[in-house]
This record gives structure tokens, C-alpha cells and sequence, in this order.
């Protein structure tokens, strides 16, 4: 009689839809090394503005519904709060490397809270809300795992339980919800983006969707929830564009030959995009300048700093209703959605369960986990030097520095 | 929801979960206890008390209706916490769905049932909870708790509190006095050692309570430098403030404070049951806090159930208190009003009869012992099911290191690379060999009381012969040990290290302008630098091969600071950025799960660096700064990595490859279980030699022991009750009571002696010498040698 197998411990394994399947859905490999392992990007930049943008959107509201000051807020009611972020943020052992970074994302800052955060914040019944539910393993999935299930996890920003009237809001985000929930009372789930509107053809349009969608059904498992009908998204780089936002708006609303954005700008709007081309560098030098005051501000003692230098804005900018509008998406919660986005979900955690199951039969950890390279993520990645996969354009040896 | 009767039979029967609890009166007995019933559950090796604790977490929602939201569970690790979790959500998952399936279920019940959310039962370490809860249930302007890193916390320790003072606090000779009064240790301590015993000072002060007032007032008459100890370990304290992190004891200091203080009833108010797992090592702050909670429970008709075996407490080096668990069921009804029901879970299913009869037999030896164990407690009984073989325990003794390794190689290879190995007792002929199908040397694990590859003054210890052994074969074994080499000493860490200051520091120019880098750092930097010439030198192959001299072509443009694609030398470089370049020669950092978790190791350092000074981890490409650059990442990275103060998270790694033989120390062993383990009893023990002793044979109590002595008369738990040489000898007795007890069906004793003559008679608790000084190694249960 042979020795026995060591048996494998009960893993239910837990995934969440931004750490795990937002990140494997960018590439397998890379999502081995950062989220699986512990290896920290060498560029934190969407890391750190992410989690500023959230940690400074969490904290107003908690100030808000303490009886803080009305809105909107000035510096001296936000900048405390954007400090004590960027404190929290740099205690984690995520810095800010840039003031360029730092200038635009205390701009966000304002703009989201002074934007969003008056219409939002009396809405919110819950926030920082933890979700999670159980399904099966996909059927055939190559996995090691006993259990045959796994742990569906998410953080909802928000959690709001509007009583919906059916008439005509002042508040832009009841509006927006009494057209897609058609006057009905239901618990609308918030999630808010430090980036982009992104493009309809990009896979993070659909990605945003499905986290909304998996949210819905995992709020629907909670048994003191009412039913989601609706999610809201916003994405808080509209409010705010940067270079390359405008950049990439402009591509996606002027110049592709059948448009990629689903918010169509008005006349005024279509000439003030059309005009980026003519105004980029002129504001990019006017940003380099303001880059540098912020630098200046920011190395000065709390107490000595001033107001906080403001923006230079762009000569022919948008009009703030169509930065609102972009900034804002909101997407129905039905079943026959959820089971879709469900599927979807089943199915790349599948994938990560049977990388998961070569590795632990020793496979080459770099053949275990398979890479997807697409230009914009392998041109920022760590491992593109040596990354295996066919598509990669930038294997080969590293040059210094 | 449902009656007992129906959870029972779905717990039980083939088609539920088939946990056969009804035949064991203890398991049986924790899961039926009433929802305001609390336990004191006495678990030993292999009884199944994670099955208890998940069953008992299922009855209480299936049968008492108690609100999954409402249920505790912590553990000692993040892996057991895991595991915890995943039962209780998969069993309960399939529990619901058996249900839901049956046609016969009442629409009520279904309702019910489809509504049900076990994932909000409330799981993890003691510290995660402690950090969730803290940082749900703050005002607003305050920041959530911040765990630290533990090489962070060192460097903090030793920048703002070793550091500081006039004359400096490591020269202070009250002080160093003092910590060796302490520890019951003469020696004199280097850097990290002196870092390490600080903080670990630090911890005991919160973990015991300590009244730290009443402590230097009474004994700064006798050790002056008790006082600077204090203020060393405020300014600690207050660095830590400043930059808003927690160490862990911090932590649990303010979820105790907050939670006396009523400020998170919001938290507490809706708790009815709090289970707690592992509960041998707790210390007294972790008992306070689940005091707390009790109270609370016990108000709201919940109750608390702790699970744990004093015979498996391994952690009071960590704070660990075993007593409180001895004295748990009247220690909870003085300070709850709480008496608890008493269960043994006494049976083993994890080993054969030969090996639990072995551990039992061990467990028995030594008289003194049994007055530090649990009054009452039941013996361990047979408990295995199902066809197997009982194998006899097996001994392979050697009269030195090298042939031991050869022939515990030679065995290892016999099992999982060749067609077995046969042993015999009397007339009975034993087979071991590896499941044809699925057997493979991961089924394997080598037990130390240390991992270690290397001993004092750079000695190869048995892991490392072992390594290089099995290595040799002609089917190489590889081995998994990434524990048992000091960091600075793997060849990858080494080549790594030494390419990046070739890079940065060429020559050591800046290297060679810090005088007082400690001799150990600079022979580590020096080795490293070698270690990468000589990689250079072979002209290893990168990613892709376009001509020879790649590497060298890298290192050369940077310490001319020439870009390798023309323009100008940027004005500052991030270390990181650097070394992920680098990584692209070291395949091992790529793709190899233990080359992984140190590159880990070595990333981590580098972008945790900026918590003690914010420029570190930068090299700047203007002259001016550029030197100063350097000699911060030389020591704010290089050194704390050369001088041991970074070490390996085990928590990193996922899971143990099994394609490689694990080598373990006993600690990390815990909670785990092998077919096959061997312990290592005696591979170091030739002669009886004092410095030996401690290992095996103690002569007096340790460092933990000193430290309990010295301060727990300032603490509420007042004075230990047995003698420090006790504790010593009781704190070996379950080391390898441990160790033997992971074994699932065989177990092999590996030690110095004669091949047919057992270990060498030196006094050895592993081998079965009692206190009284006298081997009962004839009176163990037959053994077999190799």
C-alpha cells in the first residue's frame, strides 16, 4: 500500500472584481507577479491617484454627514482632508512621485466632492461596502481546489436607497436614475473611477459594467438589502481632464471615423475639442509652470503654504455640463445582465484557477500564468524585458537605465 | 431554520458532508452545545477541530438562527484563517444547496435558505479583525490603523530609538546592562540583535500588561538602565505616531482600549458568538480583548468557544502565555461570569496507531511535565480509519553529518524517485513508497528545530547537506527551504544585490566613505560584489539574445552614467526600476517560486525605505546629489538586507511545491500534516556541550523564560508558577510533540549515533531523556533503524 497524497488544504478562494479580475482581464502574467506575489509596480501612479481620489471622496462624505460645512468646500475644509490621505497613503508606502501628479489630483479632488459630493452625499445610506457571495467553479475547470467553489469579493463605494419619485429632480444624479429605473424605489450601487471615461471599444467599458452588474448581485445576497436596479459610475478624470484625457477624448469624439464615445458633445463642445490640436502646447507649457508652483507650495510648511495654486485652464475648454455628463454613466441591473456578467466572471476565474493548478504542479511560473500583451499595458509593465508572450514588442535585453 | 435531528443527518450522512461526528461524543458534543453555551474545547493533534469549529459556526446559523453577521472566528494565522473561512462558506454553501435541491423543503424554509448569506460571518487573525474593525468604525479625521512591516518597524526602532541620546542609546552601558539582566544573557548583542530583543521588549510591555510606571520605579535602584529601555521604546512609540502606522501590539492595544471604552458598540452590539482557535497562544492583551467580547456576548445570550491544546503551545518566545489557557475556565468565570463546558476532542485521525502510539508514549516520559498540562485531560486515543499500513516508526543514526544527509538522501530517493524502500520488523515487511498516481516528494518534510542552512561561524548544518545531496542524485530532488538561508546568502539575493551597487556604486566609491558600516554589511556588500562580477563574467543570457556582453554593456552604461540609447542620463532613477531591468539575466527571479519570494523580499525593502526617509530608493543623476543619493540607499536598503534585520514572509508563499522536499522549521510546521516526516532529533549532537544545551537538554531557562521572570511581577499575570529550567524543559516537550504528531503514516528519526545503536547518549528531550536525566529511548515503541 503506497504512502498517502498530502492532502490539499480547504481553499475557497476569494477573488474581487478590481484586484483580481480587472487585473488578470489586463494580463495573467503581470497579475501573478503584483497582485498574486507581492511585487510593488516600479510606476504607482494609478495606485496612488486611485486610492487618493477614493480615500479623499470616503473621508468628506464621513466629515459631511458629521456636520460638516455645506457644499461646495474651499482649502481650508479640503486640503485638510487631502493631506490626512495623503499621509494615510504614504504610511502604506504609497508616495505621490510627482507634483504633476499631486497638482491634478487635488483639482480632482475638488472637483469631485464640490461636483458630485453635493448631489451624492445626502443620497448615501451605506458606504465602503463589503460584498460577497459564493458560486461554484465554472464545470471543467482545471482546478486543484477540493471545495469546487469560490468567493466572489467586492468594496462598493457607495451604496444609495433613494426614494424615486418620478418627477423631474433637480439633483442630476436622481435624474439620471429616474431614466434608467423608469420611477421604480431600488438600492443604486456608486463606484467611483480615478480615470477616464473610457472609450467604447476599450476592454474597461465593459469591465466597469460587469463590476457594477456583479456588485448588483452580490448586494441582492445580503438579506437587510433591497433590490439593485441601477449602478452609477463616475469617472472623476472627466471632471478634471489632464493632457492625455483630452488627447484621448479627442481621438475617440473627432477624429475616429465612427465615434467611440457614447456622450456626444454639443456644437460649442465639438469646437472647443476641435481646437485641442492648436491648444495642447501652449497649455502644456502653462502646466509645466503650475507643476512647478505646486511643487513649491507643496515643500513649504503646512502652515506657510497659502492657497493652493489653482489650474491654468485650457483657452477652449468643454463646457462643465459635458464634462458632468462624460463624467457620469449609469448602467441598468437586470438578471438576465447579472447572469451575463456572472458567466464573464466564471469564466476568467476558471483561467486563474488553472494557471493557479500548473503552477502548483511546478510548471515554470512564467509559462503557468499566460501574458496578453497589449501595447498600452506592456509599455508601462515591469516584466515586458522578459515577458514570453508572442505579442510582446519589447522582449529583449534592457538598456540602461 | 431546521431541528438538530435534520442538521445532524446532513452533516453526517454521504450525501451531506459525510462528517461522521456522531461517532465521536466530543466533536458530537462542541457542535450540539446551545447557542449561549460557551465551551473551553481541549483539541488534540489531528482530532478535527477545524471540522468542530465550522460545524459549530453551521449549527448556530442552521439551527439556532443566529445571524451569520453576528458570528467571530478568529485563528493564529492567515492561512488557518483561510481555511476556517473556506469550510464554513463551501460547507455551508453546500449545506443550503442540499436544501434547496430537496423538493421537500417548505417554501419557508427556501425563502429562508435562498436568503442566507454565510459569507458574512466574520473571519481572520485577531490583528486583521482588529485593523477591519478600527478602521470601519472611526470618526471622521481620523486615520484608519496602519499595520507595519516588520523591517520597517525595526528600522524605526533603531533610527528613533536606539539611536538617539548622549552618548547614543546602543552604547549606553546601563542600558546593554540592563537587557542582558533581562534575557538571562551575557553576551554582547550586535545591531539587530539589539533591534530585535528592543522590540521584542516592546511587545511583552503591551502583550503583558505591564505597568511600566511600577516597573522602573522598582528596579532602577538595581538596573538604572531599565529607565532608558522605557524611553527608548516611547520614542519608538512616538516615531510610529508620527508617521500614523501600528505594530501589531499596538493594534491590539487600541481595539482593547476602544473597545473598554464602548467606542465601537456599533461593532459589538449585533456579536452573538465569538470562537476562538489556537487559543494555547494567547497572551494576556489578546485575552483581555476577547474578555470584551465575551462580556459583550454573554449579555446579548451569545457565548465565546475557545479550542486549543497546551500541549501544542510553541510561541512564548512571541508573548505566548500557556497558562491562560490552563486556567481558562476559571480565569473566564471570575472576570465574565462565564463558566464554560469542558470538551476533549481526544481522538487522532491524522496518524497510524504506531505513530500516535509513539507521540502519546513521548508526551507520558517525563513526569514533571504532566503538572504543566491541563488537569484532567483526556489521553489521546487511535482514531485512524480505513485500510492503511502501520508502519513502524523509523530511526536512521549516523556517527556524522555528511553520511546522515547521504543516507536520509538515499532514503528520500528510494521513496519518491525509485522503487521504494522496504523495511522490517520481526517477520512483517514494510513497503514505503510514494502514490504511483499522484505521490510526490512535496508529500515529504524534514522538521528542524531550525531550518537554517548555515550554523555559527558559517558551519553547513543538515539542511544544506541535505540540499547539496539530494541535488547530486541522478535524478536530482530539489529542495524547499525558503526559511533556511539568511537572506544575504542565496545566490540569487547575492547576484542581485551585488549588480545593483556595481551599477550604482561602481567600485564602491561611496561604499568605502561610510566608516561605520557594522563589519558584517560591508563583508556582505563585498561578497555581493563578487558574486555579480563573477556572473558578469559568465555572460549569462538575457531575454533575448542579440550578441555577447549584454549584461557587462548594461552595468558598464550605468556606471558611466552613458544612456545605452544616447540622450542624457535622467535626473533621478528609481532603485526598483533598476531591478527589474537587472532580473532579466536571473531566470530564477522570473519564474521560480522561491526566487520569487526573495526578489519580494528585495522590492519590498525598497519601497518601504521612503518610511524612515523619504528620499530613499532614488538615485539622482545630478552631481551634487548624486553621492548622497547613494550612501542613503547603501543604508537605508543595503544594510538593514545584509544584516539580517529583513527576512522572508511566509505568508508570501502560497503553497508548498510539490516537486520539492520541504524542509521546516517545527514552528512553521504547525497545523500542517505529512505522510511521510522526519524529524531531525539529533543531527548536531555529538558530545554533551554546554552551548548545546538549550536545543536539547536545558541547564537553565532561555531568553523567553528570563524575560517572563523579570517582568511579570509588573504585570497582573504576577510571577510564573513553575521554575524557568521547567518552562525550558516543558517548551521542548512540545516542540517535539509537535513534531511527531504531523506525521500522517510515517515517521523517521534522523540524528548523530550508531546505525543499529540509536542517537548518541546525550542528554536529549527529542530523544526521549526525561528531566531526571535519564534516557527512556529502550521504554519508546519499537523503532525500526535504517
Amino acid at each position: 500500500m503506497p504512502l498517502s497524497v498530502r492532502p490539499t488544504s480547504y481553499v475557497v478562494p476569494a477573488y474581487s472584481l478590481t484586484g483580481d479580475l480587472l487585473a488578470y482581464q489586463n494580463c495573467g502574467l503581470q497579475y501573478r507577479y503584483h497582485n498574486r506575489g507581492a511585487l510593488p509596480p516600479s510606476k504607482p501612479v494609478q495606485l496612488w491617484f486611485g486610492q487618493f481620489i477614493h480615500g479623499v471622496m470616503e473621508e468628506s462624505y464621513r466629515t459631511y454627514i458629521a456636520g460638516g460645512n455645506p457644499l461646495p468646500w474651499g482649502d481650508s475644509q479640503l486640503l485638510p482632508i487631502a493631506d490626512l490621505i495623503i499621509r494615510r497613503l504614504a504610511a502604506r508606502g504609497i508616495q505621490f512621485q510627482r507634483f504633476q501628479l499631486l497638482g491634478i489630483a487635488l483639482e480632482r479632488a475638488y472637483a469631485a466632492v464640490n461636483t458630485w459630493g453635493a448631489y451624492l452625499f445626502p443620497l448615501i445610506s451605506e458606504a465602503e461596502v463589503r460584498l460577497r457571495g459564493i458560486r461554484p467553479l465554472p464545470p471543467n475547470t482545471d482546478s486543484v481546489r477540493e471545495s469546487g467553489q469560490y468567493e466572489v469579493e467586492g468594496v462598493a463605494d457607495v451604496i444609495t436607497s433613494v426614494r424615486l419619485t418620478g418627477i423631474a429632480d433637480p439633483n442630476p444624479l436622481v435624474n439620471a436614475l429616474l431614466i434608467s429605473l423608469a420611477g421604480q424605489a431600488y438600492e443604486v450601487v456608486v463606484d467611483y473611477k480615478g480615470m477616464r471615461r473610457p472609450s467604447q471599444s476599450e476592454a474597461a467599458w465593459r469591465a466597469h459594467e460587469q463590476q457594477i452588474l456583479t456588485y448588483g448581485w452580490l448586494r441582492r445576497q445580503q438579506p437587510q438589502a433591497a433590490t439593485v436596479r441601477s449602478g452609477m459610475l463616475l469617472y472623476l478624470n472627466e471632471l478634471v481632464p489632464g493632457v492625455e484625457d483630452m488627447q484621448r477624448l479627442y481621438e475617440d469624439a473627432i477624429q475616429a471615423a465612427t465615434p467611440q464615445t457614447d456622450v456626444t458633445p454639443s456644437p460649442s463642445d465639438q469646437q472647443a475639442l476641435r481646437a485641442w490640436p492648436r491648444e495642447r502646447r501652449r497649455w502644456q507649457t502653462e502646466l509645466e509652470a503650475w507643476y512647478a508652483a505646486i511643487g513649491e507650495w507643496w515643500r513649504a510648511e503646512p502652515a506657510d503654504r497659502g492657497p493652493l495654486p489653482r489650474m491654468p485652464r485650457l483657452a477652449s475648454e468643454t463646457s462643465a455640463e459635458y464634462r458632468r455628463e462624460r463624467s457620469l454613466r449609469t448602467i441598468p441591473v437586470d438578471d438576465e445582465r447579472i447572469a451575463q456578467s456572472l458567466d464573464y466572471f466564471d469564466e476568467v476565474v476558471g483561467a486563474i484557477e488553472s494557471s493557479v493548478a500548473r503552477e502548483s504542479r511546478a510548471m515554470p511560473l512564467i509559462t503557468a500564468w499566460v501574458a496578453t500583451p497589449r501595447d498600452e499595458n506592456c509599455t508601462v509593465c515591469d516584466f515586458r524585458t522578459f515577458c514570453p508572450a508572442p505579442g510582446n514588442r519589447y522582449r529583449g535585453v534592457p538598456e540602461a537605465p | 431554520m431546521i431541528v438538530w435531528e435534520q442538521f445532524l443527518s446532513l452533516v453526517t450522512r454521504p450525501s451531506g458532508l459525510a462528517r461522521p461526528i456522531d461517532r465521536d461524543q466530543g466533536q458530537l458534543d462542541a457542535v450540539q452545545a446551545e447557542a449561549d453555551e460557551s465551551l473551553f474545547i481541549m483539541a488534540g493533534p489531528g482530532s478535527g477541530k477545524t471540522t468542530v469549529l465550522t460545524l459549530r459556526v453551521l449549527k448556530l446559523v442552521f439551527v439556532d438562527d443566529v445571524d451569520p453577521a453576528s458570528i467571530l472566528a478568529t485563528t493564529f494565522t492567515r492561512k488557518a484563517a483561510t481555511e476556517l473561512r473556506s469550510r464554513i462558506v463551501g460547507w455551508g454553501d453546500r449545506l443550503r444547496r442540499i436544501q434547496l435541491d430537496d423538493r421537500a423543503t417548505p417554501r419557508q424554509l427556501r425563502t429562508r435558505l435562498e436568503r442566507l448569506d454565510l459569507n458574512r460571518v466574520v473571519t481572520g487573525t485577531l490583528d486583521s479583525l482588529a485593523e477591519q474593525v478600527l478602521g470601519d468604525y472611526r470618526t471622521p479625521g481620523t486615520q484608519p490603523p496602519v499595520p507595519l512591516e516588520e523591517f520597517v518597524a525595526s528600522a524605526l526602532m533603531q533610527r528613533f530609538g536606539l539611536w538617539q541620546g548622549d552618548p547614543r542609546r546602543d552604547r549606553d552601558q546601563d542600558m546593554l546592562a540592563a537587557l542582558n539582566w533581562l534575557t538571562g544573557d551575557q553576551r554582547q548583542l550586535n545591531q539587530p540583535e539589539l533591534v530585535a530583543l528592543l522590540r521584542e521588549l516592546r511587545d511583552r510591555f503591551l502583550h503583558d500588561q505591564v505597568d511600566i510606571a511600577r516597573l522602573e520605579g522598582g528596579l532602577n535602584r538595581q538596573q538604572p538602565g531599565i529607565a532608558t529601555i522605557c524611553r527608548t521604546i516611547e520614542d519608538y512609540a512616538a516615531a510610529l505616531d508620527q508617521r500614523l502606522v501600528m505594530d501589531f501590539a499596538a493594534l491590539e492595544q487600541e481595539f482593547l482600549r476602544r473597545l473598554e471604552a464602548g467606542q465601537l458598540n456599533l461593532f459589538t452590539n449585533q456579536l452573538r458568538a465569538v470562537l476562538v482557535d489556537e487559543y494555547q497562544d494567547t497572551n494576556l492583551l489578546q485575552e483581555q480583548i476577547y474578555f470584551a467580547l465575551a462580556r459583550t456576548v454573554r449579555a446579548q445570550g451569545g457565548s465565546i468557544t475557545v479550542v486549543g491544546d497546551d500541549d501544542q503551545s510553541l510561541y512564548r518566545f512571541r508573548g505566548a502565555t500557556v497558562e491562560l489557557f490552563a486556567q481558562f475556565p476559571q480565569r473566564l468565570t471570575d472576570q465574565c461570569g462565564i463558566t464554560p463546558r469542558p470538551i476533549d476532542l481526544s481522538t487522532n485521525y491524522r496518524s497510524t496507531a504506531n505513530v500516535v502510539s509513539w507521540y502519546t508514549t513521548f508526551l507520558g516520559l517525563d513526569r514533571p511535565y504532566q503538572a504543566a498540562r491541563v488537569p484532567g485531560k483526556a489521553a489521546l486515543q487511535i482514531g485512524r480509519a480505513g485500510n492503511y499500513m502501520d508502519y513502524p516508526v523509523l530511526g536512521l543514526f549516523r556517527p556524522d553529518v555528511r553520511t546522515l544527509a547521504q543516507d536520509v538522501a538515499r532514503f528520500i530517493a528510494g521513496v519518491f524517485s525509485g522503487r521504494g524502500v522496504t523495511v522490517r520488523q520481526g517477520n512483517q515487511t514494510y513497503p514505503i513508497l510514494r502514490d504511483p498516481t499522484r505521490g510526490a516528494v512535496g508529500d515529504c518534510a524534514l522538521l528542524c528545530s531550525s531550518p537554517r542552512e548555515l550554523g555559527f561561524g558559517d558551519k553547513e548544518r543538515l539542511p544544506l547537506l541535505l540540499r547539496q545531496t539530494l541535488a547530486q542524485l541522478p535524478q536530482p530532488i530539489q529542495v524547499f527551504n525558503p526559511r533556511g538561508r539568511e537572506l544575504r546568502t542565496v545566490p540569487e539575493v547575492a547576484c542581485l544585490c551585488g549588480l545593483m551597487l556595481e551599477c550604482i556604486d561602481p567600485e564602491g566609491r561611496v561604499q568605502n566613505t561610510i566608516t561605520n558600516y557594522p563589519p558584517a554589511t560591508r563583508n556582505a556588500l563585498d561578497t555581493w560584489r563578487q558574486a555579480a562580477q563573477a556572473f558578469i563574467a559568465t555572460n549569462p543570457a538575457g531575454p533575448a539574445t542579440r550578441g555577447a556582453g549584454q549584461l557587462s554593456a548594461f552595468v558598464r552604461a550605468w556606471q558611466s552614467r552613458r544612456p545605452q540609447s544616447g540622450g542624457q542620463w535622467p535626473r533621478e532613477v528609481p532603485l526598483i526600476d533598476l531591478v527589474y531591468k537587472l532580473i532579466a539575466w536571473i531566470p530564477a527571479m522570473q519564474s521560480d517560486p522561491e526566487g520569487l519570494v526573495y526578489l519580494e523580499v528585495i522590492t519590498r525593502t525598497i519601497t518601504e525605505a521612503p518610511q524612515f526617509n523619504r528620499s530613499a530608493g532614488v538615485i539622482r543623476g545630478d552631481a551634487e546629489r548624486a553621492d548622497q543619493s547613494i550612501r542613503s540607499i547603501l543604508w537605508d536598503i543595503f544594510q538593514p538586507l545584509a544584516s539580517g534585520m529583513v527576512d522572508v514572509d511566509e505568508e508570501l508563499i502560497e503553497t508548498f511545491p510539490r516537486d520539492r522536499l520541504n524542509v521546516l522549521s517545527i514552528h512553521q510546521a504547525k497545523g500542517l500534516e505529512f505522510p511521510l516526516v522526519i524529524v531531525d532529533v539529533a543531527s548536531e549532537f555529538r558530545i554533551d556541550h554546554r552551548m548545546q544545551a538549550f536545543k536539547r537538554f536545558p541547564t537553565q531557562g532561555g531568553r523567553p523564560h528570563s524575560l517572563e521572570d523579570r517582568l511579570r511581577p509588573f504585570s497582573p499575570l504576577g510571577p510564573p508558577g513553575r521554575t524557568p529550567l521547567d518552562r525550558a524543559f516543558d517548551d521542548l516537550v512540545r516542540q517535539y510533540f509537535v513534531a511527531f504528531s504531523r506525521s500522517q503514516d510515517v515517521l523517521l528519526l534522523i540524528g548523530l549515533g550508531q546505525p543499529r545503536g540509536g542517537p548518541n547518549p546525550v542528554p536529549n528531550v527529542a530523544t526521549s531523556w526525561t528531566r531526571a536525566r535519564q534516557s527512556r529511548w529502550a521504554q519508546m515503541p519499537g523503532i525500526v533503524y535504517l
